[in-house]
């Protein structure tokens, strides 16, 4: 059959391979992350003298970035199916509280807290994948809901109440340092590592982006694609039950407020590292490299002595700006 | 009317289908029977009920009422999967690939080659979905220069053929369905196309082809299936009928065409 074919591919292999490779260059997505990395460190390493650009400081923005890129794995999974959960700090709030308050009462050894917390967010994230699977409940509002119910709990349960006791092993996760960095990066740079092989060698990565790129063409084969979306979101809440347990750890506290606010940095994040908003699309390094863009601009703000109040404008409209770039050079 | 094929086996027999929609009967009375290794092209106006025939047939929307055979033996088709069991393969008018992954990446989809990494993990086998993408396209004589790029950057045609590459990939397909495959194509995608079904019927691949386009039908096929109003009203042969002949079954302008 084949002889005779003039589909001799053996011609084309060296200009393949040099489109392919010339398409891996350009095509990075994460590049325009990088390139805003260099300049914005250049920026800022400028206006602030010598207080930014040090190995204390850099620790310290890594240290705060940690509980975002745990974070931010799960939303970069979650957002390249083309789903969204902006339920994630509430998560954190619920899970910190029922948890906190576990092991301040004894009834949960510090041991065991951590796969509570884990399984507990794991919950909680199901809920989510319920409510956008089986009830079809468009993402956006579905989490919505539960960012303003889940938080509503917390609330609830803790009323203005705190736990500012933290058994050491928490607290180590949080505070202590292991070959010159925080334990928390460690965690968060394991969590990204197998975001990434999860993402880019395994066979659920590729459904999850081609769920994204056009859920009709997932359904019409054998992937179970309420399944697959669905642990998408398992996996966010389990994540936030992590984040949680790191979060408790530096702050050795929980109360109703935590987790906060978190979302907002997670998607800005995700977005600026090139995970593509509406699906299809995503990369964990970019998502890697976003974490460290936000949390840099954030220390750098505090640095030039920018106040909370414009560092929420400015993050607000980098969301904006980073979609609006994205759907321009599509 | 059915000389040319008396030789070969029914492969697929549909008898009086029926469907339908609310007080609209998409299907009432279809029947239609495909040869094996024939190229049988189904046309006919808007509405007519050719998507929902092929519904029937691909498990997508089972019939009410009627009855499919396969080879002579009664089936029933509840599902796509159980379409792909059958192998009935249907390639979709909107083509269903998903842009952002490459070409084995989409003629794998949902069926992943895998291979075991550190004796317990199994892992996507790329190399070997490569190759054997490479070989299902050598079939169809498509040549797609760069299989890894993502599939949104290729042309129309090229996609085409990567949908019915994921189609046939599979060593034993019964019949293929194409499904307006040269709809919204450029004048030279469209010949490509057209030379791509040519090539599987010369493999003996048994096809039905809906099509709108009665110059690409009678390019192709062996004989043409008309339906009206959920009937299929006559099936003729190709070689022995004229575009004019087929158009005044499709419009119901010909007393001696409601047969079948
Ligand atoms: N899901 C549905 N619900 C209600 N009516 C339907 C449905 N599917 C098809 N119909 C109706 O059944 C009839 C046959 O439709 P069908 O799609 O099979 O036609 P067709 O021959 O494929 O037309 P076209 O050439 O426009 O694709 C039409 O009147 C259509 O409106
Ligand atoms: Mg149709």
């Amino acid at each position: 059959m084949s002889a005779g074919v003039e589909t001799t591919t053996e011609q084309d292999r060296p200009a393949g391979w040099l489109a392919a490779a010339w398409y891996k260059i350009t095509g990075l997505p994460f590049l325009n992350t990088l390139i805003a990395i260099v300049l914005l460190y250049a920026i800022i390493t400028f206006i602030t003298g010598d207080t930014f650009n040090t190995p204390q400081n850099q620790i310290t923005i890594m240290r705060a970035a940690a509980v975002f890129l745990i974070l931010a794995v799960g939303q970069t999974l979650v957002m390249n199916t083309g789903g969204i959960d902006i339920s994630t700090g509430s998560m954190v709030g619920v899970v910190a509280c029922l948890i906190g308050t576990g092991m301040a009462a004894g009834w949960i050894p510090a041991i065991l807290a951590i796969p509570a917390a884990i399984l507990l967010g794991a919950l909680l994230g199901a809920f989510n994948g319920f409510n956008v699977t089986v009830l079809g409940v468009p993402p956006l509002l579905a989490t919505l809901g539960t960012f303003v119910a889940y938080r509503g709990f917390a609330q609830h349960y803790m009323g203005a109440n705190m736990v500012s006791t933290m058994p050491d092993l928490i607290v180590g996760i949080g505070r202590n340092f292991f070959l010159g960095l925080p334990v928390a990066v460690w965690i968060a740079l394991l969590v990204a590592a197998m975001g990434w092989f999860l993402l880019a060698k395994t066979t659920y990565g590729r459904w999850l982006t081609a769920i994204g790129s056009n859920p009709r063409a997932a359904e019409a084969t054998r992937i179970n694609v309420k399944a697959v979306v669905a642990s998408t979101y398992v996996i966010q809440g389990a994540l936030a039950g992590l984040a949680a347990l790191v979060l408790m750890g530096r702050l050795a506290s929980a109360s109703s407020a935590m987790g906060e606010g978190l979302e907002l940095h997670i998607i800005a994040a995700v977005v600026l590292g090139g995970t593509f908003l509406f699906g299809g699309r995503s990369t964990m390094v970019g998502t890697v490299l976003g974490v460290y863009l936000i949390g840099m601009l954030e220390n750098g703000l505090i640095q030039t002595g920018a106040g909370f109040f414009i560092q929420r404008i400015i993050l607000g409209l980098l969301i904006i700006a980073a979609v609006a770039l994205q759907l321009r050079r599509r | 009317m059915q000389e040319a094929a008396a030789a070969a086996m029914p492969l697929v027999e549909m008898v009086g289908l029926e469907k339908r929609f609310g007080g609209v009967r998409a299907l009432n009375g279809a029947t239609l029977t495909i040869y094996e290794g024939e190229t049988l092209a189904l046309v006919g106006d808007n509405g007519a009920g050719k998507s929902t025939l092929v519904k029937a047939l691909s498990g997508v929307q089972p019939p009410d009422g009627g009855e499919i055979r396969l080879k002579g033996q009664p089936v029933t088709i509840p599902s796509t999967r159980d379409a792909g069991a059958l192998g009935i393969e249907v390639v979709y008018q909107d083509l269903a690939l998903a842009n952002s992954l490459d070409v084995p990446g989409n003629v794998f989809l949902g069926d992943e080659l895998t291979r075991t990494r550190w004796g317990w993990f199994s892992v996507p086998d790329d190399r070997r979905m490569l190759q054997e993408t490479e070989a299902t396209l050598e079939r169809l004589r498509i040549r797609i220069p760069d299989p890894r790029r993502p599939v949104g950057t290729l042309s129309g045609g090229q996609r085409q053929a990567v949908a019915i590459g994921r189609a046939i990939r599979k060593p034993d397909i019964t019949l293929l369905v194409l499904d307006e495959p040269t709809a919204a194509l450029g004048v030279e995608e469209v010949k490509k196309v057209l030379g791509l079904i040519g090539t599987l019927k010369s493999q003996g691949q048994s096809m039905l082809v809906i099509s709108h386009d009665l110059e690409h039908v009678f390019q192709i096929s062996d004989r043409i299936a008309v339906m009206r109003s959920g009937r299929v009203q006559g099936v003729v042969t190709t070689k022995d009928v004229t575009k004019t002949d087929v158009v005044r079954l499709i419009v119901g302008d010909i007393g001696t065409g409601v047969a079948a």
